[in-house]
């Protein structure tokens, strides 16, 4: 097994049924507890191992919709929309006066 | 259930709507088949509108944030978002490129209310419901 601390690697071998220990430094780094969520991604073929703050809100979001069906109310004011498109327009402005 | 990166725009429409049902927000995320994913592009340009100072729009838009997931930029993200810049010829703005870039970079579908911006950047792959 190999550890730098400086750039927090370590080389691990998964155990029968796919556990890995996440090396200690790493764990402390990022404040990874038992009960911390870790959202586990396949990206071309790296695993990306990313610390979230709750299980992927399984069905919450829906439950939320749904208990707020009947809501009326407008919460943005066409204003608003206005001004991200002015945001927006400035961006292109400041990119262009750069290249 | 599925991961789909949310644009701004579509959550906007939700904010704004008294038929909240009919919104695409609604159709698609009361189903229970898929993850909203948001970014921290679409954070700020919520946090930007002046609606966010009304207390009841700030809970309204933190439970919505609270129960979707959100995705960080990294070095690659980054990268990609600039290249996306330059190979639009910076015809879209920097804000639609980082969320064009994490769409990429993730594999997630996009769900915007506007693709005609997001249509000049090859591979992009948009929602389709049932998809």
């Amino acid at each position: 097994m190999t550890t730098t601390t400086q750039t927090l690697n370590e080389i691990v071998r998964p155990m029968e049924r796919g556990q890995i220990t996440i090396p200690v430094a790493i764990r402390k780094k990022l404040k990874i507890t038992p009960k911390t969520w870790l959202w586990v991604r396949l990206i071309k073929n790296k695993i990306l191992i990313e610390p979230v703050e709750k299980k992927s809100s399984l069905g919450s979001l829906s439950n939320y919709l749904l208990s707020s069906v009947s809501d009326q109310q407008t919460y943005w004011r066409k204003e608003d929309t206005k001004a991200l498109t002015k945001i927006k327009k400035k961006s292109k402005e400041r990119l262009k006066k750069l290249i | 259930m599925k991961r789909v990166l949310v644009d701004t725009n579509v959550i906007i429409d939700y904010l704004r709507r008294k038929d909240k049902a009919n919104s695409l927000f609604f159709q698609v995320f009361s189903l229970k088949d898929y993850i909203a994913v948001v970014s921290l592009t679409t954070i700020t340009e919520l946090w930007a509108g002046r609606s966010m100072t009304k207390q009841s729009t700030l809970k309204k838009v933190k439970k919505i944030i609270d129960n979707c997931e959100i995705t960080l930029p990294s070095l690659e993200i980054a990268k990609q978002t600039g290249r996306i810049l330059r190979q639009t010829n910076y015809q879209i703005s920097f804000q639609d490129a980082q969320i064009a870039a994490l769409t990429l970079e993730n594999k997630f579908p996009l769900l915007t209310l506007d693709q005609k911006d997001f249509r000049k950047i090859k591979r992009i792959k948009f929602f389709k419901l049932n998809d």
